[in-house]
C-alpha cells in the first residue's frame, strides 16, 4: 500500500510538471500583451519597458519559466499584473467560497443521484426507471446559465424566499450562509446529480447482472439485502470515479454559475484574469485547478484500494 | 420407501419474449428422495437449468411464468410469497452454480459469504458462525481453513472456489442440493475431485442431490437415476446402469454414441446427432426430437407428443417406438 502511494504521488508530481509547462507555454503563445493592457490609456514607452523588466518579461522564456516554477514550488505564484497582489493570496481569498459551493453542490448531487440511480436500476424497465431516466436527461441537457436564471426568477424575484446573488461567509451566521448558498448549489448540484444518476444506474445494473447476485438470492437474502450487501459494494467502484471527476470539476470553479450569482469563487477570478491578460493569476489558477484534479484522483485511487481487494493486492 | 423430499409434477416454464412465448420447460415430473442423486442431462437450451431455477423460485416472474406443482415435504412451493421463498432458499434447498470464478462476490471475504446464510436461517452470528464456517471449509477439503476464511475469492483457485460454493450450500444443512453444471467450468482433475466430494458429503449428510449437467461422463460416476432432457421434456428416465447399458430412446442413444469410449474399439469417428435443438418459441407439435430422429415415422412422431411409458423396471421412455421394445 505505501509503495502504491509513493508511486501515485510521484506520478502526480510528474503530471503537475507537465501541466505547468503547458500552462506557461500557452499563456505566452496567446496574443495580447499584459503590460500593455495593464497600462491601458496611460501608455508610455519608458514606463512600459520598466514594467516589463520589473516583472521579468524581458528575459528569455525558458528563464522565465524556471524562475516562475522555482517560486511556485515554495508557494509563491508571483504577483498580479493588474493590481500587484500576490497570486497565492488572490487564490486563497477565493477558496472558501469555491469549496463551500463545490461541497454543497456535490451534496445535493449525491442526495439526488444515489437513491434515484439505485432505485432506477433495481426497478429497471418500469415506469419509475423511465421517469428517472427522463428527469436525468432533462437535468443533463439543462444549461447552467438558463437553470440559474430560472431559479432566480422563481425563488428570488417571484417568491422572494432567497437572495439572488452574493456569498455570505459562515461567520455571518448559518442562516444567511445557507440562504445565499442554496440557489447556486442547486444550479450545478442538479446538473452534476443528473450525470451521476446515470452512472449510478448503469453501475448498479451491471452489478445486478453478475452471477454472484444469483448466488446471494439463492441463499435466501431479500432483494434489498442483496442490493446492499452484494450489489452496491461492487457498484461503488465505478461510482467513485465519476463522483471524483465531478468534484474535481466543481473545485476548479464553475464560471457561469459564479457569474450569474456573483459568487466570489475561483471561476470568476480566472475569467477576470483572462479578460485582463493577467497571466500570472491565470497561470496560478490553472495550476491550482490541475492540482485539485490530480489530488482528487489520488484520493479516488486510495478509495479504490479500500473498496476492491483485487486492487489492494496487485 | 419414505416420502420423497421433493415431488415435481408437470412443471412448466414459459417466457414472454419479443418473438413470442418461449416454452422452455414443458411438463416434467419426478420424485427426489433423501440421500438420492438424480441427474438431469441435456444439451444447452434443453431447459434443465431453468427447470431447477424454478424449484428455487429464482426465475423472475414476469417474464417467466411457472406452472405445475412442486411439493417440498408435501408442501406446495409454487405460489409462495417472496418472503416464504426466502425461508426455503438456502435452508431447504441450496444451489451451486456453474462458474465459481463469477459466482462468488469479489469484494467480500470467503467468511462473510459463508456465514451469511447461517445468520439468516440459523441465527448463528459472530464467533459461532465463524467456527461453523471453518468447520465447513475443512469439511469440503480446504487446507488451513482458519487462514482461508479471511481470503477474498480471487486469492483462491477455481477448484477451491467451487469448494467454497459447496460449503456455502451446505451451511444450513439443506435437504436438497442442486448442482447446476457445477463441474463444467473446472478442469478434468478438479471435476473428479468435486464430484467425489459431493458424493462423499451426500453420504455423510444424507441430503438429496440434483445434478444438472450435459456431461454423461460425470453422470455415470455419481448419479443413481438419470433423466434425459430435450426440448423441455424428459425423453428417458432410468437407473444409471440401465440407461448406459440399454438406452430406450433414440436421443439417449445419440448422446451415448457421441461419447468417446476409452478402451473400446475405436470407431471411424464419433457419431453426431444431425440438426439443431428445437426453438422454444416454435416447439414441434409432436415429439421434440422427431425432426432430428433417424427412427421418426414422419407421421405419429411429428403429430403426437409421446407419453412417458415404462419400458422395464424403473425405466421409462417417451418414445412411440422405444428402442429394443417390440411394439404391439
Amino acid at each position: 500500500m505505501s509503495g502504491f502511494l509513493v508511486r501515485r504521488i510521484l506520478q502526480m508530481l510528474l503530471a503537475l510538471l507537465g501541466v505547468s509547462i503547458v500552462v506557461f507555454a500557452l499563456m505566452h503563445l496567446v496574443p495580447g500583451d499584459p503590460v500593455r493592457v495593464a497600462l491601458g490609456t496611460r501608455f508610455d514607452q519608458d514606463l512600459y519597458d520598466a514594467l516589463r523588466e520589473r516583472v521579468g518579461l524581458d528575459k528569455p522564456l525558458i528563464q522565465q519559466y524556471f524562475s516562475w516554477l522555482g517560486s511556485a514550488i515554495t508557494g509563491d505564484l508571483g504577483v498580479s499584473f493588474r493590481n500587484g497582489q500576490p497570486v497565492t493570496t488572490l487564490i486563497m481569498e477565493r477558496l472558501p467560497a469555491t469549496i463551500t459551493l463545490a461541497l454543497a453542490a456535490l451534496f445535493i448531487a449525491l442526495v439526488v443521484a444515489l437513491p434515484a440511480g439505485i432505485i432506477s436500476a433495481v426497478r429497471s424497465g418500469t415506469g419509475l426507471d423511465y421517469t428517472v431516466s427522463a428527469a436525468s436527461q432533462v437535468g443533463i441537457s439543462m444549461p447552467d446559465f438558463w437553470a440559474g436564471v430560472m431559479y432566480i426568477l422563481l425563488f428570488s424575484l417571484t417568491l422572494g424566499w432567497l437572495p439572488s446573488s452574493g456569498f455570505a461567509p459562515f461567520g455571518d451566521g448559518i442562516v444567511e450562509w445557507a440562504r445565499h448558498l442554496i440557489l447556486p448549489a442547486l444550479t450545478i448540484g442538479l446538473i452534476s446529480g443528473s450525470i451521476i444518476t446515470r452512472f449510478v444506474r448503469s453501475a448498479v445494473l451491471e452489478a445486478l447482472n453478475q452471477d454472484y447476485v444469483l448466488t446471494a438470492r439463492a441463499k435466501g437474502l431479500s432483494e434489498w439485502q442483496v442490493v446492499r450487501r452484494h450489489v452496491l459494494p461492487n457498484a461503488w467502484i465505478p461510482i467513485v470515479t465519476v463522483v471524483g471527476l465531478q468534484l474535481g470539476f466543481l473545485l476548479g470553479g464553475v464560471v457561469v454559475t459564479e457569474v450569474i450569482f456573483a459568487w466570489p469563487g475561483l471561476g470568476r477570478l480566472a475569467l477576470t484574469a483572462v479578460k485582463d491578460r493577467d497571466f500570472t493569476v491565470l497561470q496560478g489558477a490553472v495550476l491550482y485547478i490541475a492540482f485539485m484534479f490530480l489530488a482528487i484522483n489520488l484520493i479516488v485511487d486510495i478509495i479504490y484500494a479500500r473498496l476492491d481487494p483485487r486492487v489492494r493486492v496487485s | 420407501m419414505t416420502a420423497p423430499v421433493l415431488q415435481v409434477r408437470d412443471l412448466q416454464v414459459r417466457f414472454g419474449t419479443k418473438r413470442g412465448v418461449a416454452n422452455v420447460v414443458n411438463g416434467i415430473s419426478y420424485d427426489l428422495h433423501a440421500g438420492e442423486t438424480l441427474a438431469i442431462v441435456g444439451e444447452s437450451g434443453s431447459g434443465k437449468s431453468v427447470s431447477v431455477l424454478a424449484l428455487m423460485g429464482l426465475l423472475p416472474q414476469p417474464p417467466a411464468a411457472v406452472a405445475g406443482s412442486v411439493l417440498y415435504h408435501g408442501d406446495e412451493l409454487l405460489g409462495l410469497s417472496p418472503k416464504e421463498w426466502r425461508g426455503i432458499r438456502g435452508r431447504g434447498t441450496a444451489m451451486i452454480f456453474q462458474d465459481p470464478m463469477t459466482s462468488l462476490n469479489p469484494v467480500r471475504t470467503v467468511g462473510y459469504q459463508l456465514t451469511e446464510p447461517m445468520a439468516l436461517h440459523l441465527g448463528l452470528k459472530g464467533d459461532d458462525a465463524r467456527q461453523r464456517a471453518i468447520e465447513l471449509l475443512d469439511l469440503v477439503g480446504i487446507p488451513s481453513p482458519e487462514a482461508r476464511i479471511d481470503d477474498y475469492p480471487h486469492q483462491l483457485s477455481g477448484g477451491m472456489r467451487q469448494r467454497v460454493m459447496i460449503a456455502m450450500g451446505l451451511a444450513c444443512d439443506p435437504d436438497v442440493l442442486i448442482a447446476d453444471e457445477a463441474t463444467t467450468a473446472l478442469d478434468v482433475t478438479t471435476q473428479a475431485q468435486i464430484t467425489e466430494l459431493v458424493d462423499e458429503l451426500q453420504e455423510r449428510v444424507g441430503m438429496a442431490v440434483i445434478w444438472i449437467t450435459h456431461d454423461l461422463g460425470v453422470v455415470a460416476s455419481i448419479a443413481d437415476r438419470v433423466h434425459v432432457m430435450y426440448g423441455g421434456r424428459f425423453m428417458e428416465q432410468a437407473g444409471v446402469d440401465a440407461l448406459y447399458a440399454t438406452p430406450r430412446h433414440p436421443y439417449t442413444e445419440g448422446l451415448l454414441g457421441s461419447l468417446p469410449m476409452p478402451g473400446a474399439d475405436r470407431p471411424e469417428r464419433l457419431v453426431t446427432i444431425p440438426g439443431l435443438p428445437p426453438d422454444p418459441v416454435a416447439m414441434p407439435a409432436g415429439c421434440p426430437f422427431a425432426p432430428r430422429c433417424g427412427y421418426s415415422d414422419g407421421d405419429r412422431c411429428v403429430g403426437t407428443v409421446p407419453a412417458m411409458e415404462s419400458v422395464g423396471a424403473g425405466h421409462d421412455s417417451a418414445c412411440h417406438y422405444p428402442l429394443g421394445v417390440v411394439n404391439g
